[in-house]
């Protein structure tokens, strides 16, 4: 079967459509629609493998509304794993939603197949954003992901998922609507200095970025980066993210933090990059680095005396979206290498934590992590999982957060800033004292509460194991596997400004 | 155009005045058909094809006939509720109002002096600050969601003013994403006053730390 | 390919045992011991030959990625005492770890062959990024040994202890390692060799490095987690991470300061060695205070890495001043002591195992009398706890010895008055280590193994199984060969660091050292000799005047004496805590129970704690000012929309003022 990349594209863009199309009509059994679940999930991680092999990091592919280069390649990546992941972990999630406490599901027949179609059309918006190649349909599919997974988050409509998604909604939106702000600003600088064929298309805008007027695009740039900053969760405008990581569904979370976030960071990089050769890097690279460890520094109290376990990983995924926008803002190569792999591992990893969270939640019918004790005894598959992933999302090796964090921090040395890598890796330092102080006394110790056996089944460990395993293997070993490489390689540089 | 200012800051005035939820969602709509007055103004002054019409349009579709019903459709289950705040408060969002208001001129003065939009810059810039004022200073979901949607409308004029409105696509996503913002908040709103009794967000303030 | 690989290979295929079935637990736990002894000797084996050979070697032809393996003399230094600890360690463990059955025995195997890979690996590195890896790997591994009987309260807060603070050494580590990295712009060793690090950057460099592992090796105001993670892990496990743990920190600085850092500042070695030698003494000194055998042992550890430290460090003074090869003595030093170390502390960390396994108990307060019941742990514990206290015949002498003879070195060479000052002052902290340790050892094994029973768990203390003794058997004869024939290693650790030229002459007499204007000479045989003479004239003294023998019991003022009665490990130690109270700051509290009799006798109840100082000073008001201003800081979210939505204003507020400034 020999596929063009633009057939491909469409397969991608379809399959989850329709899937969701299918489970909001909620006319299929249970086990059908668990199973179509999965085979449109490993179809369209399938077509992405595909993609990656007819497509060259150099060559990106360009349709009327669509763009391919290899930046949103590894986008497509990270969004593709994350999708797989959740679909061969959902049976076993929605399943073990029977507990007394939080068996909202059961109670409900069809409410499996409209999580489905939210969730489906939730990580389609999400290839959407990655796809297109016009900024204003970037802004507008961001939008629509901040409203699809509102209602993810609100899904079970308790009183505290209500109140996390009404800040969710209100914060993101305001955020929201100073990026449009911005993106009207860009628009006009087209309007004014390029005219107004192809409007807003980036590739065009990128082509003809070097006689934009610095004054105008240095206050579009504010607008846009407090904008796509609140929805990746920058502080200060952070608040939202930890009560709606903390209050959606285990699995929304996973996608939440993994992909939701990286995916304004993507919208942010490309308007940076349109931005850049007339503001000039100095300005762009103080915002980033400095917004970046000013979250790093707001998420360390915030771990430290904590006691729900989902909001203690969401303050550590802000820790690591700080991180993220530092490595970015440090404009040399090796740092924007490895801020996109770290993208990647993070949303591995995450997406594994978030899991073994909520099998936890199911487990002692708590997410309070005071009551948890004695993990390794009573539940220890789940306990093992838990200090992997924790291990690996606190920058140990052999798993890949490790090798990213190493060569970002790395970054800070070679871009003259020494100082500030110091710093961030103290606030890493305090990262680690807080996580792991919490998750050592939930692993050991003797338990005063009954858990109710462990819920990790064969599947679900072995999806998890799987993201691990991947992430570090990628990570490890990125020299010899040619194809990530280059992709990296090529991706990096269109960070740094340029078309591949 | 300069009666289309004036009626649009009166508007915005009052808004900051109402305390009733359904006065408020008929202010929200009067400001929307003014938005739409000018949307057909600025697009008959550039051109006279389907781009010059459509925002008007969309406008009076999305922001003047569907998000204010469906707001006041929810407005009429919760009966008898008013915004018991005190008048402090409102005083407070119309102060600012006018602090906007007197920013805004001044704001255009320095960056665009002499430019024709003078007023209706003006006004745009207050509308976004009197719909965040409106945010942060009010405690009702429903003034909250009017504060939201001002905030967009000025956003949007703004953007008219300078571009001559988006590109068509862009446009329309815009308009969608509204629309859809208003249904989940619309949901969300309606499902508050099931599990708290009442749509005062104060009450929301569980998730801390 | 190389010995060293297969090795790395074989370890790997020791850590097979985690996914073994659980029914063969047993079989699992043989497999991984076999795998870490044979693996371990293949290193101590092919160790020999990076020791003799004068350059770096290269173990894998073509670098796998971004990975090089490379070892040269001082690695192979190190990777000998590795292989013989790993070794010997194994063997013991062998019998040590059925202990564990039933409760994740597999995994203890499985981590035992992950750590000693990483030590390995850390050892044979050829760059940065290898090293900080393995290095990673050697903490997180051991870290999850440390935490294996996580039950326990106190092991999980010991360990989470020792991982947080091995993390921010590890941090410190990885910023030297950047700021010669990116002054090279590459990871290589070789290339990071030629850095062009300027002088300010180079003095942060330093002290990030020397910060970092002195935190491993457990120097004095950084050791605070070595005397809890210690007796919190599994014996064997303490004997690794103490006998040969703490000496790759030694390995890493040494790399440093010989190839990136250089010596040439003065200073850099000065602090060093001050750092060592205040580590030394007040190491001893706490462990003369305690009564958990292994946390004696911890305590001791921190003493003898000053010491290795301050020998160092001495060397890098000496040759700052531009005595290279008086240095050599100085650096030999360490490493002898580093090797002889790593011995004394395996043997006696695996007996302390032994004297748990016996009665199930650390504190030496509740033994005595153990000789009786288990003879050959006796044996061999004592000779360990000579070795440790530097008397003739052990390995411990022959490094305490060249450790003074670089301070006599440092001496002759030192031209003004102030480092004169300074080297008194460091003999005086040597000598009264050196003092402090014997009686501390003679206080642990007297109070452990002589005298009579103090409790009842003495009882039922039993004779170890062959595998145990055997371990220890090893060690003790491994320490008495060498304190008999030191020369055999003071030669192959005098290569390492002079390359050819030769400086200690080494002999089976002894070695004889004449570096700076005078000769010393340590000889075993001729000491012997002298003892033999005094010992002949002694028992012909002896002999000449018994005239009679009688066997009494102790008189007691008319009552038979009981086991209560016998000089207990805290009063033994009174005297050095009466001496040292300023710095002890020991927590007296006596309560009065209640009067058993109306006219005499009371109950009373003395409680003694003698807080770490530096814990009490630096890392308690620390730790509490961070959860403080944590909990404080929570004050930002209180849950209010309006209020997030006005950061985010204030956020773009200053992004424009920003803008617009700059």
């Amino acid at each position: 079967m020999n596929l063009e990349i633009r057939e491909l594209i469409y397969i991608i863009l379809a399959l989850p459509l329709v899937f969701s199309a299918i489970s909001a009509a909620n006319f299929l059994g249970r086990n059908i629609l668990h199973w179509l679940n999965r085979l449109v999930a490993t179809g369209v991680g399938a077509a992405i493998v595909m993609l990656l092999m007819t497509f060259d990091a150099y060559i990106p592919f360009a349709g009327q509304y669509i763009y391919l280069d290899a930046l949103s390649m590894w986008m497509l990546i990270i969004i593709g794993t994350l999708y797989l992941a959740f679909a061969w972990t959902s049976k076993a999630y929605l399943d073990r939603d029977t507990n007394k406490r939080y068996g909202y599901l059961r109670r409900f027949g069809y409410l499996e197949g409209r999580f489905y179609a939210l969730s489906h059309i939730f990580v389609w918006i999400m290839f959407l954003v990655v796809l297109v190649n016009n900024l204003g349909l970037m802004w507008v599919t961001i939008e629509a992901t901040t409203l699809v997974s509102a209602l993810l988050v609100a899904f079970k409509f308790t009183r505290t998922s209500l109140e996390a998604t009404w800040k969710y909604v209100m914060v993101c939106t305001v955020g929201i609507c100073l990026a449009l702000l911005g993106t009207i600003i860009v628009y006009y600088i087209q309007l004014t200095t390029m005219g107004s064929d192809s409007p807003l298309n980036w590739l065009y805008m990128v082509e003809h970025s070097k006689n934009i007027d610095p004054v105008m695009a240095k206050f579009a740039f504010c607008f846009l980066f407090v904008g796509y900053g609140t929805k990746i969760g920058l502080a200060p405008m952070h608040a939202w993210l930890p009560d709606a990581h903390s209050e959606a569904p285990a699995l929304t979370s996973g996608l939440l933090s993994g992909s939701l976030c990286i995916c304004a960071i993507y919208v942010l990089i490309r308007n940076i990059v349109i931005l850049m050769p007339s503001i000039g890097i100095d300005f762009i690279s103080g915002l980033c680095l400095f917004f970046g460890i000013f979250t790093i520094a707001v998420a360390v109290p915030f771990v430290v005396v904590q006691r729900d376990i989902k909001r203690m990983l969401a303050y550590s995924s802000m820790e690591n979206f700080g991180l993220m926008v530092a490595g970015l803002g440090l404009f040399v190569p090796i740092a924007a290498q490895a801020m996109l792999l770290h993208m990647f591992n993070h949303a591995l990893v995450k997406y594994s934590l978030f899991y073994t969270a909520g099998t936890i939640m199911e487990e002692y019918g708590t997410k309070n992590m005071m009551r948890i004790h004695g993990m390794m005894v009573q539940v220890p598959r789940t306990a093992c999982f838990l200090l992997l992933s924790i291990v690996a999302i606190l920058g140990m090796p052999p798993f890949g957060v490790f090798f990213s964090k190493f060569y970002m921090i790395y970054g800070f040395f070679t871009a003259e800033h020494p100082w500030l890598g110091v710093i961030t890796l103290v606030l890493l330092a305090g990262m680690l004292i807080g996580i792991l102080y919490h998750i050592l006394r939930m692993l050991g110790g003797q338990s005063k509460k009954k858990s109710s056996g462990e819920l990790f089944g064969v599947i679900d460990s072995l999806t998890i194991a799987g993201l691990l395993i991947f992430s570090g293997i990628a990570s490890a070993g990125l020299s010899d596997i040619t194809v990530l490489n280059r992709l990296l390689e090529a991706a990096a540089k269109i960070v740094l400004g340029g078309v591949a | 155009m300069d009666y289309l200012v004036v009626f649009l800051v009166l508007v915005v005035f009052l808004q900051t005045r109402v305390t009733d939820l359904k006065r408020a969602v008929i202010c929200l709509a009067s400001q929307s058909v003014i938005i739409a007055i000018a949307c057909f103004v600025i697009g008959f002054s550039h051109g006279n094809d389907i781009h010059a019409v459509m925002p008007g349009v969309l406008t009076i579709i999305v922001k003047v006939i569907f998000i204010p019903g469906a707001v006041y459709r929810l407005v009429k289950k919760l009966k008898n509720e008013r915004e018991i705040v005190s008048a402090s408060n409102v005083n407070y969002s119309t102060m600012a109002a006018a602090l906007f208001l007197v920013m805004g001129y001044a704001l255009v003065e320095r960056l665009m002096p002499g430019s024709v939009g003078r007023d209706i810059v003006a006004a745009s810039i207050l509308m976004i600050m009197t719909g965040l004022s409106l945010m942060v200073l009010r405690k009702r979901a429903i003034i909250q969601i009017c504060g939201l949607i001002t905030l967009e409308n000025g956003i949007y004029l703004l953007g008219l003013l300078m571009t001559e409105g988006l590109p068509l696509v862009v446009e329309l996503g815009v308009f969608l994403d509204v629309l859809i913002a208003v249904v989940v908040l619309v949901i969300l709103t309606s499902r508050m006053r099931l599990s708290f009794m009442t749509t005062d967000t104060s009450v929301m303030k569980k998730l801390k730390g | 390919m190389d010995f060293m690989v297969l090795s790395l290979l074989i370890y790997l295929l020791g850590a097979v045992t985690f996914i073994w079935p659980k029914k063969a637990e047993l079989v699992a736990h043989y497999f991984g011991m076999l795998c870490s002894i044979a693996a371990s000797g293949l290193v101590a084996f092919s160790s020999l030959s990076y020791l003799l050979s004068s350059d770096s070697v290269w173990l894998i032809d073509m670098a796998w990625g971004q990975y090089t393996l490379q070892a040269d003399g001082w690695s192979g230094a190190f990777l000998l005492i590795t292989g013989v600890a790993g070794v010997i360690i194994s063997i013991y463990a062998i019998d040590y770890g059925k202990g564990y059955l039933g409760s994740r025995i597999r995994a203890l195997g499985g981590l035992w062959n992950l750590f000693l890979m990483s030590i390995v690996l850390v050892l044979i590195a050829g760059d940065a990024f290898t090293f900080i890896i393995a290095w990673e790997i050697m903490a997180l591994v051991s870290f999850l040994l440390v935490n294996h009987e996580s039950e326990k309260k106190k092991t999980v807060s010991a360990a989470y202890q020792y991982m947080v603070m091995t993390h921010i050494g590890t941090a410190a580590i990885m910023v030297a390692f950047y700021l010669v990295a990116s002054a090279a712009e590459s990871f290589s060793f070789i290339d990071m060799a030629n850095n062009n690090l300027s002088g300010y950057m180079k003095n942060v460099a330093f002290l990030f490095a020397f910060g970092g592992f002195a935190l491993k090796s457990g120097l004095m105001p950084l050791h605070i987690w070595l005397p809890n993670a210690h007796p919190a892990a599994p014996s064997h496990v303490s004997a690794l991470m103490s006998g040969v743990m703490l000496k790759v920190a030694l390995y890493g600085f040494g790399r440093f300061a010989f190839q990136f850092i250089g010596m040439d500042v003065f200073w850099y070695g000065l602090i060093v060695m001050v750092v060592g030698l205040i580590s030394a003494f007040l190491g001893v000194l706490y462990a003369t205070m305690e009564v958990d055998m292994k946390r004696i042992l911890a305590y001791s550890s921190v003493e003898n890495m000053g010491i290795i430290f301050s020998a160092f460090g001495c060397g890098m003074v000496l040759y700052s001043m531009k005595f290279p090869m008086l240095s050599v003595v100085a650096f030999t030093a360490a490493l002898v002591h580093a090797a002889s170390h790593s011995l004394m502390k395996g043997l006696l960390f695996m007996s302390a195992g032994c004297v748990m396994h016996a009665t199930g108990s650390k504190n030496i307060e509740h033994m005595g009398g153990l000789a009786r019941k288990m003879p050959y742990t006796a044996l061999f514990t004592l000779i360990g706890s000579m070795a440790l206290s530097s008397m003739p015949f052990t390995s411990g002498l022959v490094g305490e010895w060249l450790t003074l003879q670089s301070f006599i070195t440092f001496a002759q060479q030192a031209g003004s008055p102030e480092l004169r000052l300074l080297v008194v002052f460091a003999f005086i902290m040597l000598g009264l280590t050196g003092a402090t340790a014997l009686g501390c050892f003679v206080r642990m094994y007297g109070i452990a193994f002589l005298g009579r029973a103090r409790t009842s768990i003495v009882e039922k203390a039993h004779e170890m199984p062959f595998f145990m003794l055997a371990g220890l058997a090893l060690e003790a004869v491994l320490i008495i060969f060498v304190g008999v024939m030191p020369d055999f290693l003071v030669n192959l650790m005098q290569r390492v660091v002079s390359g050819s030229g030769i400086i200690l002459m080494g002999n089976p007499l002894g070695i004889m050292w004449g570096g700076s204007g005078y000769y010393a000479l340590y000889s075993p045989a001729i000491i012997f000799i002298v003892f033999a003479f005094i010992g002949v004239f002694m028992v012909a003294a002896v002999y000449r005047s018994s005239t009679f023998q009688t066997k009494e019991v102790t008189w007691n003022c008319g009552t038979v004496p009981t086991s209560r009665q016998q000089y207990s490990a805290t009063g033994f130690s009174k005297p050095l805590r009466r001496a040292f109270d300023g710095i002890l700051n020991p927590k007296r509290r006596t309560t009065y129970l209640r009067k058993e009799h109306a006219y005499f006798g009371r109950k009373l109840h003395y409680e003694l704690s003698i807080p770490d100082l530096f814990n009490d000073k630096l890392y308690r008001p620390l730790q509490q000012m961070l959860i403080n201003s944590s909990s404080s800081f929570h004050r930002i979210q209180e849950g209010s929309v309006s209020i997030y939505i006005g950061y985010t204003m204030v956020a773009m507020i200053v992004v424009l003022i920003w803008g617009v400034l700059l």
